[in-house]
Order: C-alpha cells, then sequence, then structure tokens
C-alpha cells in the first residue's frame, strides 16, 4: 500500500508527460491555437482602431468620471467578453473525446492493462488537457494585457490577476465537465454534441426562463459564473431580462458565489467521472 | 481497495466538498439578490416608479395610494452622506443624530429606532425638511429600514410594503425594463385606475424629456395631442393608438407640475 | 508466478459472455487458451487484465486481485490484448517508454529495455514514427514490444500472431518459445497448430464454457501410419487409442523408446510408412468442441 501511493506521483507525472504530448501535437491544438491567434489579432487590431469608442461604450451607461483607470478595465471587459468562450471550445476540443476515445479508438486495451491505477490515468489526462487549455488561453490573456498597457500606459493589475486566477478556476471547471460528458459515452461524436448541446441549448434556455419567470440570472449555471471573468473589471451584464449595470467591478460576495459555483461544477463532474471511469469496459 | 468502498469514498469527499460549496453558494446568492437590485425593496403592486439621477446621487422611488418610499444605494451615494445612518442605526447613540452637513438635509433630524419588524429595525425620522430637485419637504415624520447596503425611506406603508416585497419575492424587479437608468429622471406610472390614462412613462435627461403615454380612450388623447402641439419646445414623436409618444424641453415648464396642470386643466 | 481464476462469469446484457471459469497456472510454461471465435478467450484475458469487471468471481495474478489494486496485481504483467492501438500523435519510441516507465523502471534501465524489446520484436526501424502512421503489422509489433517490456514474469498475448506477415509469426512463435522456459505465458488462439507448438497447458472455451483445462502430453502420443496388423502390440506401458487398417494411435505411458514400438509393430506383420507425434490437441479440441455443441 504504501509503496503503491508512494509511486503515484511518479507514474502520475509519467502519464501527464505522455498525455501532454499527444494533446499539444494534436490536431485540434493547433486548430485552437490558430483560431487563437486569429481572434487575439481581431481584437488587437479592434483595440487600437476604435479605443475612442471605449469613451462612447462608458457614456452610455453612467456618469462617473471617466479615468485611465476605468477605460483600461472596460477594454479588458471586452476583451474578457471574448475570452469566457476560448476555454469551452477549448474543453470541447480536448475533454470531449477524453474518455470516450480510449473506447472508441481502441487504446483502453493498452492503456487499462498497465500496472496503474485508473483514477491516476484520469487525473494526468485531465492535468494534460488542463495544461494544454490554459497554454492556448494564456496567449490571449498575456496579449490582452500587452495591448491594455499600450493604449493606455496602465492596466488595472489586481482586476487582471483575478480575472487571470477566475479564468483559470473556470478552465478547470468546465474541462471537469467536458471529462464527465466523455466517461459517459464511448463515442466521441456523442460527447461532443452532449457538451455543446447542454453548454450552448440548455444552459442558455434555462437561463432565459428563469431570468423571465424570476427576474434574475441563473448563478448557479456554469456558463452565467463564468461571467465573472469579466465583472471583475466592470460589473455589466446586459444579456438577461435584468441586466446588471455597474462600472464598479464585481463585488466580493459575486466573485465567491461565481468561485462557489465553479468549485461545485468541478467536484462533481471529476467524482462522477472518476466513478465512471473505474468502471469503464473496453469490451 | 475494494472497488466499492474506493467509489464510495471518491462519492464522500465530492460530497464532502460540495454540500458546504452549495450551501456557501446559496446564502451568497440569497445575499446577492438582495443587495444587487434597488427595485428588490419596491413592492410589486406599486403604481409609481421611478429613477433620479441627480448630481451623482441616484435613487428609485415607489409609491401607491397608500405608501411612498425612496431607495438609496449607500454605495453610489456622493452627495447625501447615508453611511452615517447606517452606522449609527448600528450603534447605541440613536437619538439627536444628524446627517452629514455636506447634504441637502436640515441639520434638524432626529432618528430613534422606531420598531423591529420582521428581524427588520424601522427607525423613524421626525421634523425631517427635505429639499430636493425643487421638491421641499418640511418638519416631515418620515421612516427607514437598511437592508444590506440599500435604505429605504418612505411613510409607515411604505416601509412595511418595502420589507414585505423583500420577504415575499413580490418585488418590482419585473418592471426595471421600465426605466431607463442613464436618464436624469425616469418614471413609470401604470395601473392607476383612472379613466384618463393607462400607464405613463417618462424620461428626463438633461432638460430633454421624451415621455410615452397610453390613455384610455380617444377623447382625453385628442386633448393631450391639442395641448402639446400649442407648448413651447414640445413635439409629438408618434401617436399610435392610444399611445402618445412625445419630447419636450422642460425650461420650457415652469416645473414638473405645470405638465400635469396641463393635463388637469384638459 | 501464479494466475488463479476464480469462479468467472461475465454478462453483457443477455449474453452470457464467460459462465464460472475456474483454473490456476504456476511457474514457467504456456497456457493456451484455444477455442472458437467468439467463445469467450478475449474476454477473459480482458478480466485477466482489467480491461473489464467481471460478473461475478475474481482473478489473482500472484495472490493479488486484479480488480482491487490493479498497480500491484499488474505490476508483473505484460499484455496484449487484441489488436493493440496507441495515442495517435506519440511515437512508438515514447509509447514503450511510457509503458516501462509507468512500471516503474528508471528512465535509463527503460531506454536499454526499449532498444531490447524493439531488437526482439524487429520494430526498432519505424519507432521514431508516430503511431497513427503504423500498419496493422507495425502496430503488433510495437504491441509485442509493449508487453514484454519490463521482462516482466507473467505475459498475456491475445492472438500474438495476428496481422503479422509468415515471416512475423515465426519470429513472434519463436520468441515464446524461449521465453516460455523462464515466464509464465498466457496466449490465446484460434489456430491448433499454433496452440500445439507452444502450449504446455492447454484450455478449451467454447460458449464462455472452459470445457477442457489440463497439461498438453504432445510428446506422449503417437500417430502410425502405413498397413497395420494385429490387434495387440504385446508391449507394455503403450496403450492402443485408436486404430484401423491404415492407422493407429498410441500412448506411452512409460519412458519406452520409440524404435521399441516400430520394432514391436513390424513384428506384428504391420508395415509402416510414417511414423509422429499425433495432434492431441487438435483430437481434444473435435471431441471437445462438438460435444459442447451437442449439449449447447
Amino acid at each position: 500500500m504504501i509503496s503503491w501511493v508512494s509511486s503515484m506521483p511518479n507514474k502520475f507525472s509519467v502519464a501527464f508527460s505522455y498525455y501532454f504530448k499527444n494533446y499539444y501535437r494534436s490536431k485540434s491544438f493547433y486548430l485552437m491555437l490558430a483560431l487563437i491567434i486569429i481572434i487575439s489579432g481581431i481584437m488587437s487590431y479592434f483595440s487600437f482602431r476604435y479605443q475612442s469608442k471605449i469613451n462612447t461604450f462608458l457614456d452610455r451607461f453612467d456618469s462617473t468620471t471617466i479615468t485611465t483607470s476605468l477605460k483600461s478595465r472596460a477594454l479588458d471587459y471586452i476583451w474578457s467578453f471574448v475570452l469566457v468562450d476560448i476555454p469551452v471550445y477549448a474543453a470541447v476540443f480536448f475533454g470531449s473525446p477524453s474518455i470516450s476515445s480510449e473506447i472508441e479508438d481502441r487504446t483502453a486495451f493498452h492503456i487499462f492493462s498497465l500496472p496503474v491505477g485508473r483514477m491516476t490515468i484520469l487525473s494526468a489526462k485531465y492535468a494534460a488537457a488542463y495544461a494544454a487549455t490554459v497554454l492556448i488561453s494564456l496567449i490571449y490573456i498575456i496579449l490582452e494585457a500587452i495591448i491594455t498597457i499600450r493604449i493606455y500606459g496602465t492596466i488595472d493589475m489586481s482586476s487582471y490577476l483575478l480575472s487571470l486566477m477566475l479564468t483559470l478556476i473556470f478552465i478547470a471547471s468546465v474541462l471537469a465537465f467536458t471529462f464527465f460528458i466523455s466517461s459517459i459515452f464511448n463515442r466521441n461524436i456523442y460527447a461532443y454534441i452532449t457538451v455543446l448541446i447542454i453548454y450552448f441549448l440548455v444552459f442558455n434556455a434555462v437561463d432565459v426562463i428563469t431570468s423571465l419567470l424570476y427576474s434574475t440570472t441563473s448563478p448557479f449555471l456554469l456558463n452565467n459564473a463564468a461571467n465573472i471573468i469579466m465583472e471583475v473589471f466592470v460589473n455589466i451584464n446586459l444579456f438577461t431580462f435584468s441586466p446588471t449595470i455597474s462600472l464598479s467591478p464585481a463585488s466580493a460576495s459575486k466573485i465567491f458565489l461565481a468561485v462557489a459555483v465553479m468549485i461545485i461544477y468541478l467536484v462533481a463532474s471529476l467524482a462522477a467521472a472518476t466513478v465512471l471511469f473505474e468502471n469503464k469496459e473496453a469490451k | 481497495m475494494n472497488v466499492f468502498l474506493k467509489r464510495l469514498l471518491i462519492i464522500a469527499i465530492a460530497l464532502a466538498v460540495i454540500a458546504p460549496a452549495i450551501y456557501y453558494a446559496i446564502t451568497l446568492n440569497n445575499a446577492n439578490q438582495r443587495q444587487s437590485d434597488p427595485l428588490y425593496y419596491a413592492p410589486s403592486d406599486t403604481n409609481v416608479l421611478g429613477y433620479v439621477n441627480y448630481n451623482g446621487t441616484h435613487f428609485y422611488v415607489y409609491a401607491n395610494n397608500r405608501s411612498y418610499g425612496l431607495i438609496f444605494d449607500t454605495s453610489s451615494l456622493s452627495n447625501v452622506n447615508f453611511s452615517r445612518i447606517s452606522s449609527l442605526m448600528h450603534g447605541n447613540g440613536m437619538n439627536g443624530s444628524t446627517f452629514n452637513s455636506s447634504s441637502n438635509f436640515t441639520s434638524k433630524t432626529n432618528i430613534s429606532l422606531y420598531a423591529d419588524y420582521k428581524d427588520y429595525s424601522i427607525y423613524v425620522i421626525r421634523n425631517l425638511s427635505f429639499a430636493f430637485i425643487g421638491l421641499s419637504i418640511t418638519n416631515q415624520t418620515l421612516y427607514l429600514y437598511e437592508s444590506n447596503g440599500f435604505i429605504v425611506l418612505g411613510n409607515l406603508n411604505g416601509i412595511y410594503e418595502s420589507i414585505n416585497a423583500t420577504l415575499s419575492s413580490r418585488n418590482a424587479i419585473g418592471y426595471s425594463g421600465y426605466l431607463n437608468s442613464s436618464a436624469n429622471v425616469s418614471m413609470a406610472v401604470f395601473n392607476v385606475g383612472n379613466k384618463i390614462v393607462k400607464s405613463v412613462y417618462f424620461n428626463l435627461t438633461g432638460n430633454n424629456l421624451t415621455g410615452s403615454i397610453r390613455f384610455l380612450n380617444y377623447t382625453y388623447e385628442s386633448y393631450f395631442l391639442s395641448a402639446i402641439s400649442n407648448m413651447k419646445g414640445a413635439k409629438i414623436i408618434s401617436v399610435h393608438d392610444f399611445n402618445v409618444k412625445f419630447k419636450l424641453d422642460i425650461r420650457s415648464l415652469i416645473s414638473a407640475y405645470d405638465l400635469m396642470g396641463v393635463l388637469n386643466a384638459q | 508466478m501464479n494466475i488463479a481464476v476464480n469462479k468467472v462469469s461475465k454478462r453483457y446484457g443477455d449474453i452470457q459472455a464467460l459462465t464460472d471459469i475456474s483454473f490456476e497456472v504456476e511457474g514457467n510454461g504456456c497456457l493456451v487458451l484455444l477455442g472458437p471465435n467468439g467463445a469467450g478467450k478475449t474476454t477473459l484475458m480482458k478480466i485477466m487484465t482489467n480491461i473489464i469487471r467481471p460478473t461475478s468471481g475474481e482473478v489473482r495474478i500472484n495472490g493479488i486481485n486484479v480488480r482491487e489494486d490493479p498497480g500491484r496485481a499488474l505490476a508483473s504483467v505484460g499484455s496484449l490484448i487484441e489488436q493493440p492501438e496507441f495515442y495517435p500523435y506519440i511515437t512508438g519510441y515514447e509509447a514503450l517508454m511510457f509503458t516501462c516507465m509507468i512500471k516503474g523502471l528508471s528512465q535509463e534501465r527503460c531506454i536499454s529495455e526499449v532498444n531490447r524489446v524493439s531488437g526482439l520484436t524487429h520494430c526498432r526501424d519505424y519507432l521514431n514514427r508516430k503511431t497513427k502512421e503504423y500498419s496493422r503489422g507495425m502496430k503488433q509489433r510495437v504491441g509485442l514490444a509493449a508487453a514484454l517490456i519490463g521482462n516482466p514474469d507473467i505475459i498475456i498475448l491475445d492472438e500474438p500472431t495476428f496481422g503479422l506477415d509468415p515471416n512475423g509469426m515465426m519470429e513472434i512463435r519463436e520468441i515464446i518459445l524461449n521465453l516460455k522456459n523462464v515466464k509464465l505465458i498466457v496466449l490465446s488462439t484460434h489456430l491448433i497448430y499454433e496452440a500445439e507448438l507452444l502450449a504446455d497447458h492447454i484450455g478449451i472455451i467454447d460458449h464462455g464454457h472452459l470445457i477442457h483445462f489440463g497439461p498438453v502430453e504432445k510428446d506422449r502420443y503417437l500417430e502410425v501410419r502405413g498397413r497395420i496388423r494385429g490387434t495387440d502390440l504385446k508391449l507394455n506401458g503403450v496403450d492402443i487409442i485408436n486404430r484401423d487398417e491404415n492407422r493407429i494411435i498410441l500412448r506411452k505411458n512409460s519412458d519406452i523408446e520409440n524404435w521399441e514400438i516400430i520394432k514391436a509393430l513390424e513384428s506384428s506383420g504391420s508395415s509402416i510408412e510414417t511414423f509422429d507425434y499425433y495432434s492431441v490437441i487438435e483430437d481434444l479440441y473435435r471431441n471437445s468442441v462438438s460435444h459442447s455443441d451437442a449439449e449447447s
């Protein structure tokens, strides 16, 4: 037992580097990389081209004095507006086929018969997918900081770092969710479709319905919790029937709520994925 | 390890993290619900709902035939220092307290605890003299309570109805779409129960007032149209069935009451 | 080196894939699981290697339950189950290094191990290519190399010569013949010739039942063809299993020499055209499977 436990970290790191290689060499990774470069380029162009529009954007809301710091936060809000969907697509690429492909592509015959616990395999694969997604997202996030500093000469570092930290938590959460869905199926296509349907159709439908019925957003939906990534810059959420409009950053309680929701998804999804993966059979 | 035990352990650990996280999230969410929207404190059966943004101080107004109230978000106050009220209310010295001298409130104000109602403390302000946007109130007695950074100020019925609205979720959040928070003044009047109009909405930004009135019959609509077309600085935007949209420069009116006067005269 | 299969059953929905399979093998040698397609050989091997779980029963390798502690139970096992597949963007070399390091060997040791097994299975030439570019035979060789890596005491091979060219088949059989002197090998095949060549123990599986299990005494059975005369060889330690005018099958019960049997046959008036070891496995298989079919 002791030797088994002590060998786990070593086996984990071996499996992690193995899976990470398989991720970063994959077509999915290069496709995401190309997309992120294109999106970053477009965002950079628009940030320079239409920086005067930031003032117009701010004028629409409050008469609060428009400071450079507020402008930079508004720009970061716009960048983060795009950012919240990037981990979702990356997670769909890397997470959705993570477990189902073991069965569909028959790699499970080799992997499952190795002297390594399935929990180690799952956690290593999850960590590798997480690293690949973070790597992709970081390109965009770092460019966001560079462009903001370039335009305004400053960046609200505390909001930026907070947003970065929340992005990292969100990536962990959405990736865990895709792993869970993937562990249900033995075919990649079902996992892909289910993740997309749940995230973009079911979540949005529930959101619209609760917004209509109860005049509030559903804070317990992962996509709404993800909005905190942009709301830490400027607390604007116009995408519901009860919009939030404030040029102040989101309150601490709102941030904690979003983090709690993400952690709930993260832990519940990973636990469910682990139990399902433990029982997975390559028939 | 036994497979069943391993599965049990995973589920137990997950539940140990998730259960408190869910509890924490629900608690936070309930708190956020209260904090996030000022209209949460306005009762749903209100007839008049308004938003006023004056020199950086903004507040919401609600009223019906029994009650009225003003909702202030303490975090957004600049000219009026309501946080002092809040701190006083939570301290011991209730009597003889004063507002900040820089406020538009007179200094002769007494705040004292009036009653506890459903876990909220209601305070009474006697001899309140109040001057705000051409509106002046002298030696009035008003009541207030504070909840999650919001202060509701109004008559006693207004306070009770506000507290009940927060507890029963029968609040005015659903009406938020009628108000334009980028205007200086935005008002919505509906369910008034008279024979002339069904609803009135208007927004005041600077000196420009844009409004929309839905009449109950063509007679009063035609009176209004003839009146407004003769007013200096007024312009009709559209007429559709019983609905009239108009625009006017309030400098052409002595005060907002003139508009009502015009209507009453008709 | 011990594998104990204890009352293992496996059900897929309405299909009973395995029923109450029990056996135990110990020490070096080769156990061949023989049976027709779909008999349950691969299912049993998947249970032995934790790829699937039994509906009931258990498999213990060196006394450790495979299902409960696969990390320890499979530490001394190398396996090749079905057609092996590897992650597409990984090279064969990386797949072997991963397999080796997961078995707990150091990086230096793994480098020499990969070198050794890739030489043994003749896959060294294409190890640096990504596995998605491999042909079926290439994957089979790398899969076999992965099974042999780390020099495991127990090797479980599911149709290891499947997909290989004739040379490849011969090479693999040669490797197994060498290994079985020092390792415990469990191998499945539906080729009787292969089983005949490699088996020390034979398990015949049909319709999910283990219908025969036991050691193979292939050197004890003889088949003589020609013109057979006389009803008794008058030779102690030799039983006649089957005979007609052109063929006689004999079983040696003692260390009697073959030339003594030839001499006895000739003295009874028989003329011998061929004298060879008899394929007992084929006989066993034919009898067992036809019996099983009749019962089912």
